[in-house]
């Protein structure tokens, strides 16, 4: 689905380096890191088996043809439990929508370059929307509504110029709304409910971000 | 009456005693008393002694000197009676246990054993009384200081007339348990304890495997008696949440309650337990942290709080120990729990410590060097946690170690040969599945003989590891995924005669493999390895040489084993492997897992095949031809057949539902076939895996597959379809290639979450029954390639475990029905080259998929660039088929609408409506007003 990345080249090689036979498997072990984070009430996690040589055969995960894992499927699983840093080792995360996850956006996640979509939409995520998201350079959908998240939208966000779907509403997101790049093609329902979100900033004449 | 004269007998009978003592000391010999034989014998009338080894019990002798007759050397009354049945060579025992068996004692127990009034000891262990209680009499047995029934196979309620054995000093009543036993129903039972407290002398008391799970008052019994000093409850279905124990009368020092349904928090009263020296509770369900008052139990020599639910952080398990237990504390296992945290330095202080298992938790951080310290130590086992940082230098310290366990965690770096240069006695070295290098110089000997070496998943390359030519004890060994790329060398298979486990896989060994001296399980898959296969023992189980370069006709392995009758597992799948499948497979009739996939063999199906008991046949990717075998209808056992990607003929027979009921997965795929689907195929009540992908079949898809009752759950029950549990190594799990998600995967202790269906690249014609909709257990459904019409069914939208869904290549037409939008898990989608029309339904999912999936169809709305917007209006399509055909609408008016309605709405409206963003946007702007007031004020000055 998504082209393999320099970044998963170079993680293989790396790998192939120190040891031929785990070349494939930090991905597993990030996944499983994952895992044992959660709380799983559904068993929707049971097929990940962590003694397996790749995590290509486990459910809601999908691997590209050197088995990367290219996408993590989770949307509406009741899965709660926290994020962790060690999903920042993943190409392609996405879907992560409806469930119970908790705490803090990873900072890490801002590793994922080829990430296409984040939809971490229908959580309890609580916190700022990481500054690191700026590197998402691929992204095109990010849906982060219906949280608690809190500060302001990161100006750095602007430069993500493949951005064509953004949600934000239904958080504590304060400040004002950013207008450059992609920010200004998306409309108002993007930003509702977010009762100390100000209106669009003011361009032109005296640059002025509102702040928080 | 009778009373009377019995006393007064007895009162003669002493006074011939003492006339018998003052005679009879000299020669230090005792006349046993008449009454006392005469009670023998009654006792000895009704057992049952098939071996006769009451043959010295006779009428007139000397009692006393009969076997298992033990009298007072003054007095002459029967003080004692051993009969328990010889248990001294257990082994012999399990070789013959017939003759074992003849050995004890049954029948029934005669009162006459009141009479023995002075009988302080009865031991009637590993008896047969398999048909009676415990007599109630026993308990009127008042002198008796020692009672031994163990495994005597009573039956019944435990009586508590035994309570009134105030003088009984040792009680034990163990009966048989195993562990499988758990939460079973047992020979013995007890609703109460409450006779123990009778028992005022007790010292020992062994309950062993009697049913107490109708008690509630074993705690409170039990730990009040303030002279027991061992108690052991292991196995007695002892249940619930352990009532508190308040008191602080006992004494204990042993207290062994393992294998039990406990499943409260350890309550913190246990550790009022001053005198505690060991403490089993292993294998119950306790929950919660240990309470802190552990560091209270001074004298604590073995905590074994193994298989539990217990939380909390080990290095504050350490600390409360340290405190107290610090110097005595020789074993502690506290393996598969939940504790987690780091070890600390801490840990290096238990100078007494013989035995440390802390594996199977989610303990991290380094191995402390202070490890070194424990020079006692014999067992290390941390293995399946999460530690990290480098193999510790200090364990080489550790000269008495014997088992090394630290398999299974995320240590990395690299191990010098001097890390184990004082491991003069290990004998096992478990340290498989880390990230560790280990490449000694190639003349190190290394100061230990192993029996065991498990290095799986280290790197020991690229050179085959030359110092294990020094083990000379070698048995078991699991060198697998470790670096090696050279020739194996003659000189390993001589290290043993021969060997019980051996597992080189995954590795690039080369080199031929004429014998294999392995006893049990061998794997040397994913090799170098040449030349014919190679003879193997008839012992062994498991033989697994998949993706090699053996070569050569099958003929002489399978045919020339007169006696191989043990061999549970052969993989011998992707090698080098022609000519026909021989037909002398009548000998193999342990066999139950057999791969011969990716080989060249070619030929028909041997029947003889058919005539084993196979659970698990693959022959895919060969050049197999001829119609599908009908000797396979006798193969009943069969829960996965491969045959696909060979030349196989004719159509799908319909016997295959029939005969093969227990059938899970079924692959044809890639083969000749034509026909029709049988409905016969709806049969099979376990069929969850259906591939017949890539054939000529043809007609339509048969509605009864919603009979398919294993694809219809959501449940799918366990990981995998069947495994092998052998002696060594990981199970062997029933594995099976799948194409899922696009891709072809080995699916192995996962295969049993996956159910799936492809019929791609067919014929098939028709529509797509509605019926498929209730297979809502499917995660993958390909139809792609075929002559389906019709619209898709909305149902297929209820499939709601769907990852992977291909329609693509068909006729279908109509809309992508809006039920689509349900499919949260979906991965892998295609319904391109349709005649499809509408709008794409909006769902996170949908939306995610390239344009690709979508093509070729006449379809609107994101993904695809066509936009669904007619006379201004969206088109809620899926529903309808004839919205098609949308007037072509001047894209220009379109779009200053569209600029006009963001515009409007985006900017001025939100500011209309929302008073505080207004209220905002103009007081900063009056902010900003005033800031340039101000700007143009000072530039004016």
């Amino acid at each position: 689905m998504a082209p393999l990345s320099l970044f998963s080249l170079f993680l293989c090689c790396f790998l192939l380096l120190l040891s031929p036979a785990t070349s494939t498997n930090s991905e597993g072990n990030a996944l499983h890191a994952l895992r044992r984070r959660l709380s799983d009430p559904t068993n929707v996690l049971q097929s990940w088996d962590p003694t397996l040589v790749n995590p290509c055969t486990w459910f809601h995960v999908t691997c590209d043809s050197t088995n990367h894992v290219i996408r993590l499927d989770l949307g509406n699983s009741n899965v709660s439990g926290t994020l962790g840093p060690e999903l920042g080792q993943l190409q392609h995360l996405q879907e992560l929508y409806k469930n119970n996850i908790r705490g803090k956006i990873p900072n890490e996640l801002g590793n994922l370059k080829n990430l296409v979509g984040m939809d971490l939409y229908g959580n309890s995520f609580e916190g700022e929307i990481p500054k690191s998201f700026a590197r998402l350079k691929s992204l095109r959908f990010l849906r982060l509504n219906n949280n608690n998240l809190t500060g302001s939208i990161p100006r750095e966000l602007t430069a993500l110029s493949n951005l064509k779907v953004l949600d934000v509403s239904d958080n504590d997101l304060c400040g004002t709304i950013p207008v450059d790049g992609p920010f200004a093609m998306f409309s108002m329902p993007s930003y509702a409910n977010n009762k100390r979100l100000n209106g669009p900033e003011l361009k032109g004449l005296v640059p002025y971000d509102f702040g928080c | 009456m009778t009373g009377v004269t019995i006393s007064l007998f007895s009162f003669l009978l002493v006074i011939a005693a003492a006339i018998c003592f003052s005679r009879c000391h000299a020669n230090s010999s005792v006349i046993c008393i008449e009454s006392e034989r005469e009670a023998l014998l009654k006792f000895k009338n009704d057992l049952m002694d098939p071996s006769n080894r009451l043959s010295s019990w006779v009428e007139g002798g000397d009692c006393c000197k009969w076997n298992g007759v033990t009298c007072h050397n003054l007095t002459g009354h029967v003080h004692q009676l051993h009969l328990a049945a010889p248990l001294d060579d257990y082994v012999a025992a399990l070789v013959e246990p017939e003759a074992y068996w003849r050995l004890r004692l049954g029948g029934t127990i005669n009162p006459s054993l009141l009479h023995l009034k002075h009988l302080t000891f009865l031991d009637l262990s590993y008896n047969n009384f398999s048909n009676i209680q415990i007599p109630d009499f026993f308990g009127s047995l008042g002198n008796l200081t020692y009672l031994n029934l163990s495994l005597a196979e009573f039956k019944g309620a435990i009586p508590h007339t035994l309570g009134n054995l105030s003088k009984l000093r040792y009680l034990d009543l163990q009966c048989l348990f195993f562990p499988w036993m758990l939460g079973e129903a047992r020979d013995m039972e007890a609703k109460s304890l409450a006779w123990v407290s009778g028992l005022s002398s007790l010292e020992y008391l062994d309950l062993t495997g009697v049913d107490l799970h109708k008690t509630t008052d074993w705690l409170q019994v039990t730990f009040n008696l303030s002279s027991l000093l061992e108690l052991h409850l292991h196995g007695c279905n002892l249940q619930g949440p352990s009532p508190y124990y308040l008191g602080n009368k006992s004494f204990l020092e042993v207290v062994d309650l393992s294998y039990n349904l406990l499943n409260s928090s350890i309550p913190n009263s246990l550790y009022n337990l001053n005198h505690l020296q060991s403490l089993h509770l292993s294998k119950n369900m306790l929950e919660g942290r240990l309470p802190t008052s552990l560091k209270d139990l001074c004298n604590l020599k073995e905590l074994d709080l193994s298989d539990n639910k217990i939380e909390g952080d080990i290095s504050e398990i350490v600390h409360s120990l340290s405190s107290c237990s610090l110097d005595c504390l020789e074993t502690l296992n506290m393996e598969n729990n939940q504790l987690s945290g780091h070890l600390t330095d801490q840990l290096g202080q238990f100078k007494s410590l013989v035995h440390l298992s802390l594996a199977g938790n989610r303990i991290s951080g380094p191995i402390p060097l202070s490890i070194g310290e424990l020079s006692s130590l014999k067992v290390f086992d941390v293995s399946e946690n999460q530690l990290n940082g480098t193999f510790p230098p200090s364990l080489g310290q550790l000269g008495n170690l014997e088992t090394l366990n630290i398999g299974q965690n995320l240590l990395e770096g690299v191990v010098s040969e001097t890390y184990f240069s004082n491991l003069t006695r290990l004998k096992e070295l478990k340290a498989s599945r880390n990230m560790l290098r280990f490449q000694p110089n190639s003349s190190w000997v290394p100061p230990f003989q192993c029996k065991t070496i498990e290095l799986a998943q280290w790197y020991l390359g690229p050179k085959f590891p030359r110092w294990l030519k020094f083990q000379k004890n070698l048995s078991d060994v699991d060198i697998s995924h470790a670096g090696i790329s050279d020739v194996i060398p003659a000189w390993f298979w001589n290290l043993s005669t021969q060997f019980g486990y051996v597992n080189l896989s995954s590795n690039q060994i080369s080199g031929m493999l004429p014998y294999l001296n392995v006893s049990a399980v061998a794997d040397l898959s994913s090799n170098r390895l040449t030349g014919p296969l190679p003879r193997v023992l008839p012992t062994l189980e498991a033989l697994v040489l998949s993706n090699n370069s053996f070569s050569g006709p099958l003929l002489e392995f399978v045919c020339n084993s007169s006696k191989r009758t043990q061999m549970e597992i052969l993989r011998i799948d992707t090698n080098l492997l022609f000519g026909e499948i021989p037909d002398c497979w009548n000998q193999w009739q342990a066999l139950r897992n057999l791969n011969l996939g990716n080989n060249k063999l070619t030929g028909k199906f041997p029947p003889s095949l058919g005539h084993t008991n196979l659970g698990m046949l693959n022959l895919r990717n060969n050049s197999m031809f001829g119609e599908l075998p009908s000797a396979l209808q006798n193969c009943t056992r069969l829960v996965i057949l491969d045959l696909s990607e060979n030349h196989f003929s004719g159509s799908v027979p319909a016997w295959m539902g029939d005969k093969l009921s227990r059938l899970e997965v079924l692959r044809l795929r890639s083969n000749n076939l034509d026909g029709h689907i049988p409905d016969k195929i709806c049969a099979l009540p376990y069929l969850k895996n259906l591939d017949l992908a890539h054939n000529n079949i043809s007609g339509a898809i048969p509605k009864c597959f919603s009979n398919l009752s294993k694809m219809a759950t959501k449940d799918q029950g366990y990981g995998y379809l069947e495994g092998s549990y052998l002696e060594f190594g990981e199970p062997f799990y029933f594995s099976a290639s799948l194409v899922l998600k696009g891709r072809e995967d080995e699916y192995g202790s996962t295969l049993g979450f996956v159910a799936s269906i492809d019929l791609s690249v067919n014929s098939l014609t028709g529509e797509i029954p509605k019926e498929l909709g209730t297979l809502i257990g499917l995660i993958s459904l390909n139809l792609s390639w075929n002559l389906l019409t019709g619209n898709i069914p909305n149902d297929i939208g209820n499939m709601e475990l769907m990852e992977s869904l291909d329609l693509s290549m068909n006729q279908l037409y109509g809309g992508i029905p809006s039920s689509f939008s349900d499919l949260n898990f979906l991965n892998h989608f295609n319904v391109s080259y349709n005649n499809l029309t509408g709008q794409i339904p909006t769902s996170t999912q949908l939306q995610s998929f390239e344009n690709s999936s979508y093509m070729a169809n006449h379809l609107c709305g994101p993904p695809v660039s066509k936009n669904c917007i007619t006379k201004g209006v969206t088109n809620e399509g899926g529903k309808g088929e004839g919205s098609n055909d949308r007037s072509k609408v001047n894209g220009l008016y379109v779009s200053i609408m569209v600029g006009f309605v963001m515009g409007f709405w985006g900017v001025v409206a939100p500011l209309f409506f929302i008073k505080s963003w207004r209220h905002s946007y103009y007081q900063k702007l009056d902010h900003v007003g005033r800031k340039l007031q101000v700007f143009w004020a000072t530039m004016g000055r």
